[in-house]
């Protein structure tokens, strides 16, 4: 069975499209929209990579991730944040909350594989 | 006073009377070619020359002051702080006197930069934390990837089953209709930004244009029925934002109520009396002394009463109403001085508070100003503070007796006391 990638991300259509890109892959993916229990969903699938969205309803990407890093258990989880916020001030707060990887919306389908293929060896 | 621009008014005063600059010059004790160089305004002029040639032209040294080229003085030493420094600041008052045309063009032109800079500082803070450009783009980007990425897997992959592929064709349809949408969101806004290109000052400023334009005096309220605010409004007939208008109906509201409550003759009546006593005022009418200095703010201006000049805030500071009166400054943008009765009357609400004011061209104001809850019944839960202050010229001191003048100013970065006890940020001002 393919390592697990849990996709934190709250728009539908994207969603589809990376869970059929990793899936086509050999991954197994699991998805979740809401920020407000997305460190239960983490806890709960005890997934390889999370890949998270910035902006979720209820809690943002960056929160989410600064909670995971304050768990000794999570410290070392890869983490690919994903976002529409380009912002130099945006990279800055990803690189220091501990996200493993940044990538700005929209990406090509080829750059995520390739990330992902990279953040779990 | 500026000091040089009174060379200007002497010189005025001397061809009023029929006199020759030597004629002048050999009565008051001086040499002609001197005297034609303080009527050029390229020598200063005070003291004893200035009382020799008062008296031979029969003027009171007190009625060469001339607010609007104090005005102009300030106006341009304000366009000239922060300017290159080979700006010529020691020769303003010469540059007003000689040049009076240049100098007023020169601060008409120092004073639309101010408010151009303010309107694109209004903007930029628009563009960068509008809520709705900032949803919007967030949105387009969502739209954007969604239709990349699906599109890359329908153009990539060789093999997908049927209703795999419909669902993908049914999301790039979804999104590219989401798309259209806000990009139809979109072009309204800027189509509105556009309209309102004319209006990117505060809606503030705004109100403040149209009440300037009208005199503060509001004629149609004074005829006292119902429609009288939607006719003054009419009067007004200034394309204004929606935003500008709500807070000048709430002005207009307010001063009808006013009205309403001192009748115009009986009110003019009773100040020509007790013009310097708001609390008697407020007493014969039975009403808050707020009402009375707004209606003294606002009166025709052939009442034969004094000019009034008024100045409302909250507790921020931030300005609610302002009616300046020549002399006496008030900020456009930012709180005043800090020594204004206006902000004092917040320690103590209710209580009115009466200063005599000195301004920075030593001018003498007296100013009263009161703080009230807007709903006192709700004061310890929702304390809600207004200040307003009424001020009139107090030159002669007739209306202040018993007073120490307090030396104050027009605000701190444009003020030249530089040793204040109340600044809180320093003056652009070059000299005092």
């Amino acid at each position: 069975m393919g390592k697990h990638v849990l996709l934190i991300e709250d728009e539908p259509n994207i969603i589809e499209a990376i869970t059929f890109i990793l899936r086509q892959d050999g991954w197994r993916v699991s998805t979740h929209s809401n920020g407000k229990t997305a460190i239960e969903a983490v806890t709960k699938s005890l997934p390889d990579l999370v890949i998270l969205d910035v902006m979720l309803p209820g809690r943002s990407g960056f929160d989410i991730l600064q909670d995971l890093r304050s768990r000794q258990i999570w410290q070392n989880l890869p983490v690919l944040m994903l976002t529409a916020r380009g912002q130099a001030r945006d990279r800055d707060a990803a690189t220091a909350f501990g996200a493993s990887r940044y990538m700005t919306k929209p990406f090509s389908n080829s750059e995520m594989l390739a990330t992902v293929r990279e953040l779990v060896v | 006073m500026a000091k040089m621009l009174i060379g200007s008014r002497i010189r005025e005063r001397r061809e009023a009377a029929g006199l020759r600059q030597s004629e002048v010059a050999r009565r008051a004790g001086i040499s002609a070619s001197y005297l034609n160089l303080i009527e050029h305004n390229r020598r200063g002029i005070a003291g004893k020359v200035l009382l020799n040639i008062a008296s031979v032209l029969d003027f009171e040294v007190s009625s060469l002051g001339d607010a609007a080229a104090d005005e102009l003085l300030r106006n341009l030493k304000i366009a000239a702080a922060g300017a290159d420094p080979a700006v010529e600041t020691e020769r303003t008052e010469e540059l007003i006197g000689r040049f009076p045309g240049w100098a007023g063009l020169i601060a008409g032109l120092g004073e639309k930069v101010r408010h151009l800079e303010h309107s694109v500082s209004a903007l930029s803070d628009r563009l960068a934390h509008d809520p709705l450009l900032a949803e919007s783009l967030h949105a387009m980007l969502s739209s954007v990837t969604a239709i990349h990425a699906t599109s890359g897997i329908l153009a990539q992959s060789e093999k997908m089953e049927q209703l795999q592929q419909r669902r993908f064709q049914n999301n790039i349809h979804q999104e590219s209709a989401r798309l259209s949408d806000l990009s139809r969101q979109l072009v309204g806004y800027f189509d509105r930004l556009s309209a309102d290109q004319g209006k990117l000052s505060t809606p503030m400023d705004e109100v403040d244009a149209v009440l300037t334009a009208a005199g503060f005096y509001f004629p149609e309220l004074e005829r006292g029925d119902e429609a009288a605010v939607t006719r003054q409004m009419a009067a007004f007939d200034a394309a204004i934002s929606n935003p500008a208008r709500l807070i000048l109906i709430a002005v207009l509201e307010q001063a009808a109520a006013d009205i309403a409550a001192l009748p115009l003759a009986e009110f003019v009546d009773a100040a020509r009396v007790d013009g310097d006593s708001t609390a008697a005022l407020a007493a014969r009418f039975n009403c808050l002394q707020p009402t009375i200095y707004r209606r003294l703010a606002f009166l025709p201006p052939d009442t034969g009463l004094p000019g009034f000049g008024l100045i409302a805030c909250d507790a921020t500071g931030a300005v609610l109403l302002r009616k300046p009166l020549p002399g006496f400054t008030l900020p456009r943008y930012g709180a005043g001085c800090g020594l204004w009765p206006l902000y004092q009357a917040m320690s103590q609400p209710h209580v009115p508070m009466v200063a005599l004011l000195q301004t920075t061209e030593a001018r003498m104001f007296r100013a009263e100003a009161i703080a009230s809850y807007l709903d006192p019944a709700a004061a310890r839960t929702q304390p809600v503070l207004r200040s307003v202050m009424l001020f009139r010229s107090a030159a002669g001191g007739a209306a202040s007796p018993g007073l120490q003048p307090v030396e104050v100013g027009p605000s701190c970065r444009i003020c030249p006391r530089q040793a204040c006890p109340a600044r809180r940020e320093p003056s652009i001002m070059a000299d005092a």
